[in-house]
């Protein structure tokens, strides 16, 4: 079950930002929307996966002998909480996961 | 040829993405999936994969070796009441109860290291570091132990710490290498 609602770092919204209108995007693209290094990326897409604001799935590599690769979609979740971070009067409770 | 950063950039994910606790697995596997795409940036990559792999596993880390401390800690004490009780009986004299500490030490270290190596392979280097330097830190913080027990044989502090903690990374690879070694089959 997702944890209750808590404030979403600038970071995290980024992230929801990123795949916030689009299909599945990989971690790579992830990286590259936002500029976030793995280092930070990682730890940000499994929080926002553990309170259900987004979910992965597997894709097939597109050339043989690669591994599958990680994919990442906003839930309807995700997009309520972009949402509500986006208004105006929520822009000044912005903290940190 | 091989370039030797792409390769260090291939050891760095190898071991972000080793022994992962149970609910990171998948993401140590998509991290892995992603480096395996990248042409450019591999070692940016595999470094922040690194770290992040780091902070997920300092918790099971710092329970590992608070759990060898702790049993560390526990044979110490039992093997020096089992020395009292049979110094107390006569089945332990003077002159032994003042040769046996040493070897029994170095042994002991060593043998405890395999065992700990053995059954955790992953995890080589906490086991070095604990069962090198804890059985000295807690001497110390009890006013004995296997600092005292070197320098009573001339060996310095630092010697002595270097000399335990070499034979406890020595006992952990080992027993690393023969529990990661594949079953020989006739």
């Amino acid at each position: 079950m997702p944890a209750a609602p808590r404030k979403l770092s600038p970071q995290s919204l980024a992230v929801l930002d990123a795949l916030h209108g689009r299909e599945w995007l990989y971690g790579l693209e992830v990286s590259a929307a936002t500029g976030l290094k793995s280092g930070s990326l990682y730890p940000i897409l499994i929080r926002l996966a553990d309170r259900g604001l987004l979910e992965s799935r597997w894709l097939e590599p597109e050339r043989p002998g690669r591994p599958a690769r990680h994919a990442y979609r906003i839930t309807g979740a995700g997009r309520s909480a972009l949402a509500e971070a986006r208004r105006p009067s929520a822009s000044l409770a912005l903290g940190g996961i | 040829m091989t370039d030797p950063r792409s390769d260090l950039a291939a050891r760095l994910m190898a071991l972000a993405a080793r022994n992962p606790p149970a609910d990171r697995i998948e993401w140590a596997a998509a991290m892995r999936g992603e480096f395996a795409t990248l042409d450019h940036g591999r070692l940016s990559w595999a470094t922040g994969c690194l770290a992040a792999s780091l902070v997920w596993r300092a918790p099971g880390e710092a329970s590992y070796a608070a759990l060898l401390a702790g049993g560390v800690y526990v044979i110490g004490w039992g093997m020096s009441r089992l020395g009292w009780a049979l110094f107390e009986r006569g089945l332990l004299s003077v002159e032994a109860g003042l040769v046996l500490p040493l070897p029994t030490l170095l042994i002991g270290t060593f043998v405890l290291a395999l065992l700990a190596g053995l059954a955790r392979p992953g995890r080589a280097a906490a086991t070095a570091l604990v069962l090198g330097l804890a059985p000295s830190l807690i001497g110390l913080a009890l006013g004995a132990g296997p600092l005292g027990t070197l320098e009573a044989a001339g060996a310095p502090a630092a010697v002595a710490l270097a000399l335990l903690t070499g034979l406890a990374a020595f006992g952990a690879v080992a027993g690393a290498w023969l529990g990661a070694r594949p079953p020989q089959h006739a």
